[in-house]
């Protein structure tokens, strides 16, 4: 009887212990991150401070800069105004997709549905331009704005002098140099908004978010690496499988479909988008500057695959997307049928990344993905 | 544990609390929307072999179904038409835990296991309202098998889910710990330990031996107290850690059934003493004035000692027929559910499906997301029977299109307690050509258990 007093007296008492240990450690939040002992906070301020923030500010710049563009372009259409304005938002669609993971939070899962839906309905925009009517807070307006919209609008004509001329020469001219305008205002107002809700000096999201720091649903860490995945599926479906017949069992393709059709900017956007989340993931700001990301935190969890960190692996599929989507050449649109390996290549390695993100990162980081119970079976 | 007889009142109080515990619980689930998320809003479930026929038909029915559930384990507590309430519980209960395998949880079977038990016993015949009508049902005194069948219950679940411990990763590895315990390093107090690796170690070394071993302090007199604090310690501690819901606190209650009935009739006694008083009736302590035993006779003893002994042979056998199959379990998981094998796995997967047309040789790659929850479409990666039968379901899909025989491949990238991910279903096979059963599944891929897959402690630079 004895002997079993003690043996149970024994681990009571250990877990008492332990959690008096627990007290004892200092819990003043500073730490080198050094050994298993990883801050998540790190993680989540590096995140915020260095590439959510910054890329929104980058964003509101350029949507700016667009703005001043459009507006000088359709109150006195030409070519080099025309320019201008596609240079602009070329370069705005490029930083968007260094924005567009991050649809939690402020951007409410809704930011990347109204700003980049695509293919656009060509027969509602050209309908609207038309009538006048139209209402882009409507829930089924996602496809008749954005960037895909501007895309068709600035580029949608056999040359710029068409559509030069589709501002200048047509009965509703007028209608398409406001509906341009609307497009890009509702624009601004949709990232200036979110960008807002971000900052300290605006909704101060950025504090919750860093606060945020388990690993539960709701938890920062859950919401950067669901929309991760879910960002990192967007190139593989829609910037790459459906344009090049991955999703139809008759093999149909839809060239139709890509993103950024008529600016045929479509290589460098899914490129783009690539390097957006491997910065996510590498903790890295677009300036190059290097901070605490996913794979410090692998590393310090000592995650293996095959014999290799999980972090390097991941890293080197990251190269390997890169390299096949540069390989692929463009316009996208014809690639799919003169160069169909290369975009089935290319979509193939994205996909084989998908799988590390969505299995091999988030069972390393335990990041739960339901709020219901589960007892791990 | 079964001779004798003794004071009704641990059974009485297991009633009781059960009952309640089973009322907060499906009100806890109405009210988190998850009748709604889990039941009502998807597409598709995931069936149990042989109960294809239990359907979740629409939102009326299965708030309806809750609502039931709710007013039986309300009829439990108060032992109010206890009989017909621990059936309707029952049925209840189970017929919504078989609509999908999804939400599969060890408790849950726990759960559905105790309220059948519940049934045969004669728990509405003391401080009841069942008694209050019918005053000629109280009986005071019960025979020792009575408890003991709920003890040994509850015995059977901490031992198999002890000797399921008992294996390389858990014990060599402290995997899934090693995993889960860093998630929760934001804790606070404790939360700074888990980053420590002999911290997962010692958690699972004492979280076996707890197990294994913690029925027996239980019973025993005079470890009994030492034991209840180890239980409340523990099950407290994975309250706190993980996303386990009720069951913490159900077996924290329910492990009461091991106490005196001494202890319990004092619990009885307070009960009684606090409800007249918030009834607002004068408070008053109740002695037994004779002593009425239970007495059960002829074919209803006949019958319940047959269930009861086929109850328990088959809760032995159950969790063990997984050497029936060849291949890892916890990676085939071939025998896995039912076995009360909890928290023993960190296992995730990315399926990838690819429906072929035969006839042209065109392939389509569908990810499960577009027909599943996010919950559903983890759950199915990491679960071989899941995938396949998400796997017919696109073969009926594409057969609705006009595909004759699609053909119907995955390739399923599966990680297990930190091993990094591995094909887990042989790429090549027509699933859609397999049969869903009982039978050894020859689609799947062996585990790679090679020192490769294993996370080593040499860091990289």
């Amino acid at each position: 009887m004895k002997v079993i007093k003690t043996i149970s007296a024994f681990g009571l008492v250990a877990i008492l212990l332990l959690i008096g240990f627990g007290c004892d450690k200092n819990d003043d939040g500073s730490d080198d991150g050094s050994g298993s002992d990883f801050n998540r906070k790190a993680l989540l301020e590096n995140t915020a401070g260095n590439i959510v923030i910054p890329n929104y500010q980058d964003l509101v710049n350029q949507l700016s800069t667009l703005k001043e563009k459009t507006d000088a372009f359709t109150n006195s259409p030409g070519k080099k105004k025309l320019d201008e304005a596609q240079q602009a938002f070329k370069d705005a669609y490029v930083t968007w997709q260094h924005c567009s993971t991050f649809d939690f939070g402020p951007a409410n899962n809704t930011l990347r549905a109204n700003v980049n839906t695509f293919p656009v309905d060509i027969a509602t925009i050209n309908n609207n331009i038309t009538t006048g009517n139209y209402d882009f807070a409507g829930l089924y307006a996602n496809d008749e704005k954005g960037f895909p919209a501007l895309d068709y609008l600035l580029f949608g004509k056999e040359d710029d002098q068409a559509v030069i001329d589709s501002f200048t020469n047509t009965p509703d001219a007028q209608n398409r140099k406001t509906y341009l305008n609307d497009v890009v205002k509702d624009l601004q107002d949709n990232v200036e908004s979110v960008h807002n809700d971000w900052q300290a000096s605006g909704g101060n999201y950025i504090e919750e978010f860093v606060n945020n720091t388990g690993t539960g649903e709701g938890s920062s860490l859950s919401f950067l690496v669901n929309e991760l995945s879910k960002d990192w599926e967007i190139i593989k479906d829609n910037e790459l499988g459906i344009p090049v017949g991955e999703k139809s069992i008759d093999d149909e393709k839809f060239p139709e479909k890509v993103q950024a059709l008529y600016s045929e900017y479509s290589v460098k956007l899914a490129l783009e988008h690539a390097k957006a989340i491997e910065n996510i993931f590498l903790g890295r700001a677009r300036s190059g500057a290097d901070g605490k990301g996913f794979d410090e935190y692998l590393r310090s969890l000592d995650a293996q695959k095959s014999g290799k960190p999980l972090a390097k692996q991941i890293r080197e599929q990251f190269g390997t997307c890169k390299q096949k989507i540069q390989a692929i050449p463009s316009p996208l649109s014809e690639s799919v049928n003169d160069n169909e390996s290369k975009v089935k290549d290319a979509f193939d390695d994205v996909l084989r990344n998908l799988a590390f993100i969505k299995t091999d990162m988030a069972s390393a980081l335990g990041v739960q993905i339901t709020y219901q119970d589960n007892d791990g079976d | 544990m079964f001779r004798g007889e003794s004071h009704i009142a641990p059974l009485v109080v297991f009633r009781i609390v059960f009952g309640g515990v089973m009322l907060a619980s499906a009100i806890r689930f109405v009210a988190n929307g998850w009748v709604k998320q889990l039941y009502v809003m998807p597409h598709f479930h995931f069936k149990y072999y042989g109960f294809e026929w239990v359907t979740a038909f629409d939102a009326v029915f299965m708030y309806a179904l809750f609502a039931l559930m709710g007013i039986s384990a309300l009829g439990i507590m108060l032992g109010l038409a206890y009989r017909w309430s621990a059936l309707i519980f029952f049925l209840a209960f189970t017929y919504i835990e078989l609509i999908d395998k999804t939400y599969y949880l060890n408790h849950y079977y726990f759960i559905s296991i105790v309220s059948f038990l519940m049934i045969f016993l004669p728990a509405h015949r003391y401080f009841s309202l069942d008694v209050l009508r019918k005053p000629a049902i109280k009986i005071t005194h019960i025979p020792r098998w009575i408890t003991g069948v709920l003890q040994l219950q509850l015995a059977l679940v901490y031992f198999f889910a002890g000797a399921a411990k008992l294996n390389y990763d858990w014990l060599f590895r402290a995997q899934p710990l090693q995993i889960w315990l860093p998630a929760n390093s934001d804790l606070p107090l404790i939360g700074r330990l888990f980053d420590y690796a002999w911290v997962a170690y010692f958690l699972s070394w004492f979280g076996a031996f707890y197990d294994l071993t913690i029925p027996f302090w239980l019973s025993w007199r005079k470890t009994r107290w030492l034991a209840y604090a180890a239980v409340i310690a523990f099950h407290g501690m994975t309250a706190v850690l993980f996303q386990i819901g009720m069951f913490p606190y159900i077996m924290i209650l329910a492990t009461l059934i091991f106490f005196s009935p001494g202890f319990h009739q004092q619990i009885v006694e307070w009960l009684r003493y606090t409800g007249r008083m918030l009834l607002g009736l004068k408070p008053r302590v109740v002695q037994d004035l004779a002593r009425v035993k239970y007495s059960l006779q002829g074919w209803p003893k006949k019958a319940i000692g047959t269930i009861l002994i086929a109850h328990f042979a088959i809760q032995l056998l159950v969790p063990l027929r997984h050497v029936l199959y060849s291949g890892d379990l916890f990676w085939n998981e071939q025998g896995f559910r039912f076995s009360w094998r909890v928290m023993l796995i960190e296992k995730a997967g990315t399926a990838f499906f690819y429906v072929e047309d035969p006839s042209t040789g065109g392939e389509a790659q569908v990810d499960p997301g577009d027909h599943l929850t996010k919950f559903q479409e983890k759950e199915m990666a990491a679960h071989p029977d899941m995938v396949l039968q998400f796997a017919h379901f696109l073969k009926n899909k594409y057969k609705e299109k006009g595909i004759e025989n699609p053909r119907v491949r995955v390739k399923d990238y599966v990680s297990l307690n930190g091993r990094g991910s591995q094909l887990m279903i042989n790429p090549e096979v027509d699933l859609a050509s397999r049969e869903q059963g009982f039978h050894q599944k020859d689609w799947l891929l062996p585990l790679d258990d090679s020192p490769k897959h294993l996370a080593s402690v040499d860091q990289d630079s």
